[in-house]
Order: C-alpha cells, then structure tokens, then sequence
C-alpha cells in the first residue's frame, strides 16, 4: 500500500500542475476576451440605454438608467429622416447582393478547388490577389464605369459594385470549403448516375452549406455596415441605405441637439446584424472551424 | 451480369506509366482481385473500368461493349470505395436510393428494392440514419446496400475493408464472399492486403509498378508463382530466398548450395533445373517447408541442416522461428511442441518437394 501511494499522489500533482500551467498559460487571452466583450456589452447596452432616455438625461447622468423609456426617439429618428426608405433598400441592397454573390462564388469555388485547367492557378491568384485591394483607390475607375453605364446613384448600379467587389474574397473562403470535402464523394456520385451540373447541386452545394452560411453572415455584415461604396455610389434621398441615412440623421439632429434620438437611429441600424449573430453564431463558428478539423 | 476485358490498357501521367499494358480476361461471375502494393496501379485500373479515369491507350470492354467513351453511370456498374463515401447529408435509405431516383426508378420500386436490400444486409433499422451516427461496421455494410440496389452487372470494391478493424474485417471477409456466391455478380476487388486476396478471390492478380506479374488462382499463385516478386508478396510470413545459390551435381545427385547449406533436390526436378548447372540463382523456399525433424510432416523428402535460433515467437497454433546461418536470417513455421530456445542451435528439415528456384538475373521461376 504504502509503495503505490506515492506514484498515485505524484501523477494527480502532475495533472493538476498540467492543468495549472494550461490555465496560467491562457489567463492573457482570457483577460483580453474579457475585457474586450466587457467594453463591446457596456458600449451597446449604454447605447441602448441612452437611446431610451431625453437628451437632457443623457448629459445629466450618462450612466444612470432612464427613468422612463422615451420610446418617441424611435419614432423622431425615424421619421426625422426617411428612415424606413433607407432600411428598405439597405434590405433589398444587401439581400441580393448577398443571394448574387453566393450564386456566382459557389460555382466558382468549387471548380477553382476541383479542376486543374490552364491557368486555374493564375485564375486563383488574381482572386486571391483581389482581396488585397483598398477600395478608395476603385473609385474613380469604377465610377467612371458606373457613369458609362448609367447606373450611378441607382440601387442596381450599388448591388453590381458590392457583388463584383465581394467575389475575391468569398470565392476565398468557399475555395477552402469545397477543398476539405472529399472526392471519393464526387465519384460515388458520378457512378450513382449523376452529371457534373446535378453532383455540384445535389451533392457539393449540401455539403458546403455550412461554408455557404458562413459566406453569407460574413457579406451581410460587411454590406449592410458599408459606408464607402454606399457614399460614392448611392448618395441620393431615394438610394441611401442605412448607414447613410444614420449620417442624414445626424446632419438632421445636430441642430435640434437631439442625441437620444441619434442613439435611437444607431440601435434601429444594429439591431439586425445582432438578431444574425445571435441566431446564426454556433453555425457560424463551426461553419469556420469546419475546415481545420479535417 | 457481363464479363470484364482490358485490352492491351496503358494510362499515362504525363512521363508516369500508372498502367503498363494490362490485358485481362474476367469472366461472368468472376471474383476477381487486384492485389499489389501502393502505387502497383491497381486501384487506377479500376477507376478506370469504373469511368473515373480516361483510358490512355488500349480497351476496356464490358460485356462485349466497348466502354472508353461511355460515361460511368452508362456502364452498369457499381462501386464501394475505401471511404464508403455515404452522402453525409442524406439518411442511409437516401444514400441507397438515390442511384435509383437518378435513373427515374418508379419510388414504389426503389422502396422495395431498397427494404429488401437492406433486409438482407442486416441493416433495415438503420434506414432513417444518417452516415454519421453510424459504426464503421454499419457503414460498410450500407455502402455495399448502396451497390448492391442498383443491380449492377460488375461489382467495382475499392480497398472496402481498409478502414475497419481486424475482428469485423474478418467478418466483412466472409460477408462479401457470401454476398458474391449469393449475387453471381462479377466482382472486381482491390486490396493491397494479400490475406484478403488469397481468402476471397476466385483469381488473383499481382500487380507491381503498373506491370501485371501473374493472375492465377490462390492456390497457384502460391505453390507456383512466375517470380520472386510473386514468391514474396504472396504469403505471410513470407517466402525465404537464398540469393546466390548454386546448383550442383555430383554422382547423379543434385544440390542447391546457397552458400551454408547443402540441400537434395527432388529427382523430378533434375531436367527442369539441368541447364542451370553451374550458374547462380535464387532458392525460395516458405516458412512452412522448415521444421524441426521432430515434426516433420509425413511423406516428405527432407533435407536436414542446422542453424542458430534468434527469435521465437509463440503463436499458440505453431512457432515462428527467425533462424540465422551464414549471416543470413530466415523464417520456420515450427510445430508448438518443437524444443527450440533462443541462441541454440537446432537441426532443421527443409521439405524440398515445395522448394522453387529463380533466375538471378530475371528473377522468372526456373
């Protein structure tokens, strides 16, 4: 008894010195993720908070809860501007863009990823190289296309910038999706009876779905917050999209000083990319991960 | 059903020969299996009777069509890979249908294939599964459901059992014999294992650098194969050589001398092996055909010699014995009840009616 007692001791110190070393070890990035979603909740929750509140509150006592929610800075914010057009076209500017951009990466993904052709690689690179581009520097050449074509300040004329703009770097990330699946799958497949067109439709497309949500959240989040290309392209009272209609309201509110209301139109702009993240995140992560695991 | 042609078949990568020349003749019903080390080229010959691969030169028929330039869900065929390949996104009732929905198969046909099927394999309650809330096991078995539904002419198994663990591949062994006798199908399977080979083909083919060695049944394959490389890869433990034996004769009495031993030759091989007098070949003999000569087996005409015992291993049924004479390390399959131990020297009997001797310089059986 006596002689197995200490190996036993030993090898538990080890493990809880294991386990201790491990969580000393990662303490830094979890007092950096504390803090930083600590600063992100307090930053949103004080917006929301300050979004309910009167002006006169909100310079008052920044931190102390509305006394009564002041749900009329909705109704100023909204109407103050006209709101509900701007988050209609941000809706349907965002929406197809991200429906055509999926439609014309995911084919492309998965040939880039599958069939070796002349200048398959090159096609790859430029792509890949396409992410690397800043966009302030497109736009001159782009609006002079636009002007040619006479979409500027029209909302097709936007989605056809945001889809031609988002291509390199969703084909990217699909790439990397469709390289993880296996081909013995595109064989059985093939054997099974199926076409190239019907093994992409029925067999690859299913299978890459959680790479083809994880595209989608990424192009949503990214157009529905875009300011830039929006300013260039679409700065008209009829074709603003959301983030520029929260820079209208302000320009409308800075006269009447009216913060609270500001708040309010920033929360409206949020609160659909939060809805996405609540929902969408677990899928999101493992849509992410997905490809390193194999 | 239908039997299976290559005809004179090369496949070419760039500079690489995957294939050499392979004609085979498969019949109707055959089991027939690919066997060869990595990269041998077997499983390209059978992507390429399955359509996954182009045929660089030559022809492979099905039945008496020629199938090059038909696509591969126009070959009647089906195939079961080493991943199984289940679609991961579909149920295993899904998985085995839809081969059948493709080709437009009325659903009430398909359901009662598709159940029978299942029925037969043992797998009917794993219908509304998904691939991946299966065992290994279970998934072999419906990827085989999966081919067997479509009531293929040719059976195509690529490395089926590679995944699975010794116990179930025994089993999985057995199943796919019994499936084969109960089908009638022609079987084409590729494996690199030559157990497998040997416990389930009808016929054998021994592949090595895209070159076909020999295709003959187990049994031949094993008692007379073409050549060392044969000699070798067929068996386990596999077959000793003595490389640069000679072969003399003295008194009308013929020897193979490898250097250490001096071992009788059988008579009837004395015309065989005459005109090799005097030159330098290669003596394979197996395992089995060494043994203490406490046990030797009736009827043989052995040839006694000694040699150092380096390892023993107990297997329970027999003894594995590393032997060492001259520098040279060999193999026995000694009987359990043989007396040997570690780094004593035994006698040894060499049963020469089983010995086979190669060129040195061809390495073809003489």
């Amino acid at each position: 008894m006596a002689t197995t007692t200490p190996p036993t001791t030993m090898v538990l110190s080890r493990r809880t010195r294991g386990r201790l070393q491990q969580l000393v070890q990662q303490l830094p990035a979890y007092a950096i993720l504390i803090l930083w979603s600590a600063f992100t909740l307090f930053a949103i929750g004080w917006i929301a908070m300050s979004s309910l509140k009167s002006t006169r509150q909100l310079f008052q006592e920044p931190l102390a809860l509305p006394p009564e929610p002041r749900f009329e800075n909705y109704d100023i914010a909204w109407n103050a501007v006209d709101m509900s057009r701007y988050f209609l076209n941000s809706v349907i500017v965002v929406s197809i863009s991200v429906a055509l951009i999926l439609l014309i990466s995911a084919p492309a993904a998965y040939v880039l990823s599958r069939i070796k052709f002349r200048g398959s690689n090159a096609l790859t690179t430029v792509f890949t190289a396409g992410m690397g581009i800043p966009y302030p520097l497109l736009f001159i050449p782009l609006f002079a296309l636009m002007l040619d074509l006479h979409l500027t300040n029209s909302l097709p004329g936007l989605i056809l910038v945001y889809v031609s703009l988002s291509l390199p770097f969703t084909i990217y990330i699909l790439t990397g999706f469709f390289i993880t699946l296996p081909s013995e799958l595109e064989d059985a497949a093939v054997i099974d009876g199926c076409s190239d067109y019907q093994v992409y439709w029925k067999i690859m497309l299913p299978l890459a779905s959680p790479g083809m949500l994880t595209a989608a959240i990424f192009n949503f989040i990214g157009l529905w917050n875009e300011y830039q290309l929006a300013l260039v392209f679409a700065n008209t009272e009829k074709t603003r999209t959301l983030s520029l209609g929260l820079y209208a309201l302000r320009n409308a509110l800075q006269y009447t000083g009216d913060w609270a209301s500001l708040f309010a139109g920033i929360v409206i702009i949020m609160v659909p990319t939060i809805v996405i993240y609540v929902v969408l995140s677990e899928k999101m992560i493992s849509g992410i991960t997905m490809g390193s695991s194999k | 059903m239908a039997s299976v042609t290559y005809r004179n078949v090369t496949k070419r990568w760039g500079d690489v020969e995957a294939v050499k020349d392979l004609s085979i003749e498969i019949p109707d019903g055959e089991f027939l299996v690919f066997v060869g080390p990595s990269g041998c080229g077997k499983s390209t010959s059978l992507r390429m009777l399955a359509g996954l691969e182009e045929i660089t030169e030559g022809e492979i028929l099905i039945g008496d069509r020629v199938v090059n330039n038909v696509a591969p869900k126009d070959r009647d065929i089906a195939m079961v890979f080493q991943s199984y390949a289940l679609y991961p996104h579909m149920t295993v009732y899904d998985n085995m249908a839809f081969g059948l929905r493709l080709r437009r198969t009325p659903k009430q046909v398909i359901e009662e294939r598709v159940r029978e099927t299942a029925a037969s394999l043992g797998i009917e309650q794993l219908l509304d599964r998904r691939p991946r809330q299966l065992s290994g096991g279970q998934r072999q078995r419906v990827a085989l459901g999966r081919a067997i539904v479509r009531e293929p002419a040719v059976f195509l198994l690529d490395e089926p059992l590679s995944n699975l663990d010794a116990k179930l591949r025994v089993e999985a062994r057995a199943f796919i014999s019994k499936l084969h006798q109960r089908l009638g199908t022609t079987f084409i399977y590729v494996t690199h294992d030559q157990t497998e080979a040997m416990t389930m083909g009808q016929r054998i083919a021994v592949l090595r650098a895209g070159e076909l060695m020999q295709i003959d049944t187990p049994t031949n394959l094993y008692d007379h194969p073409n050549n060392v490389f044969v000699a070798g890869f067929i068996g386990s433990p596999a077959m000793n050589f003595f490389d640069n034996s000679a072969l003399t004769e003295e008194n009308g009495v013929m020897h193979v001398d490898t250097g250490f031993f001096r071992l009788e030759v059988p008579q009837e091989r004395y015309d065989r092996y005459r005109p090799y007098l005097g030159k330098k070949v290669i003596f394979g003999i197996r395992p089995e055909n060494i043994d203490h000569p406490d046990y030797q087996p009736a009827g043989i005409k052995p040839s006694l010699t000694e040699a150092n015992v380096d390892v023993v291993e107990e297997m329970g049924h027999e003894k594995i014995v590393y032997l060492e004479e001259g520098g040279k390390t060999f193999l026995a399959r000694m009987d359990p009840r043989a007396h040997v131990t570690v780094g004593q020297r035994t006698s040894v009997v060499f049963n020469m009616a089983s010995m086979q001797l190669f060129d040195m310089d061809t390495e073809q059986a003489i």
